[in-house]
Order: structure tokens, then sequence, then C-alpha cells
């Protein structure tokens, strides 16, 4: 086993199922798809093995995107039962209307803004941004600050909507 | 030099500027009290960004460590730590192309996949039906997504005993769906209903918790976080009992399980195994193709012998943990 590899792995794994959560919002999902990444770079030895793992990291999270709606629904029906069984607490009821909160307003982002946002969020720079999404160097920033403040505006706007139902 | 614009700002906040490009920024925001106010704000700007981010970060668990992703097809074998109430002997069988519904149409079909039937025999000699040593064995049966019905083997053909266990196995399935869990989940409820239609006169014994210590001596191995469709004498002996278990709503996974020896040692390991526990894991290694993937996890054997997607078996091998 390559000793960078094993290297990257170690200071990427968490960025990478980071990145991979706030696509597919399924944490054990997202474990198994960096698990997968890191699998298949074991086999395929890249050069740029970060890089690497997060173009198939992205690619995985877009298939899983295109999976059958069944085997989504299988999937949540199972998990929404054991959640059910245990009754969550306030605290953790609200961390977990946050989050669906901020999952609503990065899905109100465009593909290519929330990308470089996630990839950033990841602890990408921006020439690895760059090439991850064939976006010159130079357009990082406005891209970056763009996606940000929209990720904000989103967010804030769900929550005067909020109130405003409330 | 004109105002900064947003995309440098960010650049220059994110410190991906080049020295001299940030030198030329440092050198405009000096005089220039709008720019340096419009900076505040973009910092501003990435730190309720990154703080709205932060609130959707995944649970923070422990990476498995990188040996254990190297492929199945590169090592054989791999451990896995288990809790020791998992150190039984299990062959995981994911049925290849069983089709529940298929088996509903062509009740004929009753035999487990060929290699499996087999092993039972290179293992398990038919005069002791409760050898200690090959304790567990799991079923994942598929309900959909059949094409054709595989050729009985030899060892089906020749067998002396018809083998009735799935129709019996699905049976055992069925009553405690219904008679048990009455909030079964909607996957429970899709399957229960077909499964009751091969239901057979001989229906194997329903057991209580009590009689299933009785037999087991101990707790029956459960999946953790699957329904429990029910748990049965087994049709094939009364020292076996099947426990059934819902993986989704066209997976059941039937648990064999007898009282039995515990087999804490790998095969791959060259320690020996003593005399009780050596020859079933042994013909069971023997007997496995090469083809086939299999882990042996801790003192579980999980075989796969399925073209079912590598994201169910990890997501049921996750839960095996």
């Amino acid at each position: 086993m390559p000793d960078d590899l094993a290297e990257i792995y170690r200071t990427t794994y968490r960025a990478l199922v980071r990145f991979l959560y706030r696509k597919v919002w399924d944490p054990d999902r997202a474990e198994d798809l960096a698990q997968e990444c890191f699998a298949r770079a074991l086999v395929h030895k890249p050069d740029n093995a970060r890089g690497w793992l997060f173009v198939v990291a992205a690619n995985l999270a877009r298939d899983e995107a295109r999976k059958a709606a069944t085997e989504r629904r299988h999937l949540t029906l199972l998990k929404g039962e054991s959640e059910a069984q245990a009754p969550a607490a306030d605290d953790v009821a609200e961390a977990a209307a946050d989050r669906d909160k901020v999952h609503a307003a990065l899905d109100r982002l465009t593909p290519r803004d929330r990308e470089a946002l996630l990839l950033w969020d990841a602890g990408m720079n921006y020439d690895e941004i760059a090439s991850q999404t064939g976006l010159a160097k130079g357009a990082i920033g406005t891209t970056l600050a763009r996606a940000r403040r929209r990720l904000v505006e989103a967010y804030e706007g769900s929550e005067g909507e909020h109130v405003a139902r409330g | 030099m004109s105002h900064v614009d947003e995309g440098v700002l960010h650049a220059y906040l994110d410190g991906e500027l080049t020295p001299v490009e940030r030198a030329r920024v440092d050198e405009h925001l000096a005089g220039c009290l709008a720019c340096r106010t419009r900076l505040d704000e973009e910092r501003q700007l990435i730190e309720r960004a990154g703080m709205l981010l932060s609130a959707a970060l995944p649970p923070e668990r422990l990476a498995p460590p990188l040996s254990a992703l190297v492929r199945p097809r590169d090592r054989r074998f791999w451990h896995v730590r288990l809790p020791l109430a998992w150190a039984a002997t299990v062959i995981l069988a994911i049925g290849l192309g069983w089709s529940l519904s298929q088996q509903l149409s062509t009740p004929e079909v009753k035999t487990l996949s060929g290699p499996i039937a087999l092993r039972e025999r290179d293992s398990l000699p038919a005069q002791q039906p409760a050898a200690p040593t090959v304790g567990g064995r799991l079923d994942l049966r598929r309900t959909r997504g059949y094409r054709g019905h595989p050729e009985p083997t030899l060892a089906q053909k020749s067998t002396a005993r018809p083998d009735t266990n799935v129709a019996d196995a699905l049976t055992a399935v069925s009553k405690p769906a219904e008679e048990q869990r009455g909030a079964a989940n909607a996957a429970t409820r899709n399957l229960a209903p077909r499964m009751q239609a091969v239901a057979r006169d001989e229906a194997p014994t329903a057991l209580d918790s009590a009689a299933v210590r009785a037999i087991l001596g101990r707790e029956p191995i459960l999946i953790p976080g699957l329904p429990v469709l029910g748990v049965r004498r087994s049709p094939r002996t009364a020292q076996e009992v099947v426990v059934a278990q819902a993986l989704d709503s066209t997976h059941v996974i039937l648990l064999f399980e007898s009282r039995q020896t515990v087999v804490t040692r790998s095969l791959l390991s060259d320690q020996a195994v003593p005399a009780a526990d050596a020859r079933a894991p042994a013909a069971v290694a023997k007997a496995i193709p090469d083809s086939l993937p299999g882990r042996f996890v801790g003192g579980l054997l999980v075989e796969i012998q399925t073209s079912v997607t590598t994201d169910s078996v990890l997501k049921l091998l996750r839960r095996l943990h």
C-alpha cells in the first residue's frame, strides 16, 4: 500500500466524507462512498490521488443521485424507522432542522457554484478547484463569492419564510 | 488602481493571491475606505457561509484502517473485528438470482443454490445433521430480478431427503410477520402476504424466547437494526432454529442457527484450530471456489454468491459490525 495514499487517507478521509455527505445527505452512504473512493485508489494508484479522489467522489455522488428512487425510498424507510424508535431530544431536532435548511439552501445554488463551495470547504485550494470544475483559477474567487452570498441569502430567506408562516 | 472586485477580495481573504497580487491589493486598501469596508463585509459573509456549512456536518466516526478497504479480489479473506456475540460460523449466501415471485409461480424450485448444497454435504455428514461446527447459515434472498431457474445440482438431485428448506423457511417468515410484528414496516408488509402464499401444512413451529434459549443455550444471533420477522424451529433438525429478518422489501435474511462451539480463529491463520472446530470450517474453505469472494469476519464466514450490487453488500456488511 503506497505510503502517500495512507497519508492522504489520514488527512483527507473526513473531508471526503464531508464533501459526499453534502451531496447524498446520508452519513452512512457518505462513508460508504468515501471508502469506495479509497478502495479504487488502492487499485488505480493515481498520481494526483487527492484530486483524483474528489473527482471519483463527485462522480459516485452523481451516479447515486441517478439511482432508482425505489431503492432510496427503502433506505429512507429503514432509516426513518430506526430514528422513530428513539425520540429526538430538542437540540437534536433543532440541529436536524438547521441541517435541512442548509441542505435546502445549498440546493438553490447552481451546480457549479455549489461544487466550488463544497470543494473549498473540503480543504481544496483554488488550483485544485479550478482543475476539478474546469473553471479558470482567476474565476474561483468570483464563483466562491457568489456561492457564499447565495447560500447565506437562501438560508436567511428560508428563515424569513418560517417566521412568516409560524 | 480601480476598486478591488468581489472575487479578488474573496481570493485575498482565502489566502489564494500570489504575493504580488496581494501586495497590490494591500496597497489599494490602504488608501480606499470603501474597499476596506467591503473587505469587512466579505469577511463576514465568508464566516457566515462557513458557519452554515458547519451546521451540515456528518457525525464524526472513526475511519476504518485503509487496509480494510482492499478489494476482495485482491485479498480473499480479511478480518474485521466483531463483537464476541457474533463469533459463530455463518455462511451468507446471497442466492444467485433468487426470486420469490418466480418461486411462487414455480414451487418446485425449493432447494438452495448448488454450491451451498454441495458444501453442506461436504461439511455435514448426513449422520450428523446437527454437527456443532457449522452452526449458522445466513441466506439472503432476492425477491425479484430473477431471469431463470438454476439447474438442480448433483447434490440436490441425489440428496436422499428432498430439501424443503425454502418453502418451510419462507413459511417460518410469514406468520410471525403477521402475528408478532403488528408494527412491521412497509417492507415487511409488502413481503409477508406473498410469502404466506407458500405456507405449507408442515409449517415449522414458532418458538418463544425461552424455547430458543433452550435450543441454542443463548440468545439467537440477530443482525442489528433489521426487523425480526420471526423465529421458528428449523425444518431440518430440532436442534436448529431459523431467524428471519427483513433487509428491505426485496430481501429476507434467514439465519440458521444451532448450539455450537465458537469458532474464533480465522481460516487464514496458521494456528491450529481445536479439533472439534476444525473440520467443517476447513471443508467450507475448500469448497469455496476461487471465484467467490468470501470474508472471514471474526468467526463469521460471510460468503457472497451473487450479482447483488457492491453497495447492497457493503450496506449489509456494515450492519454485521
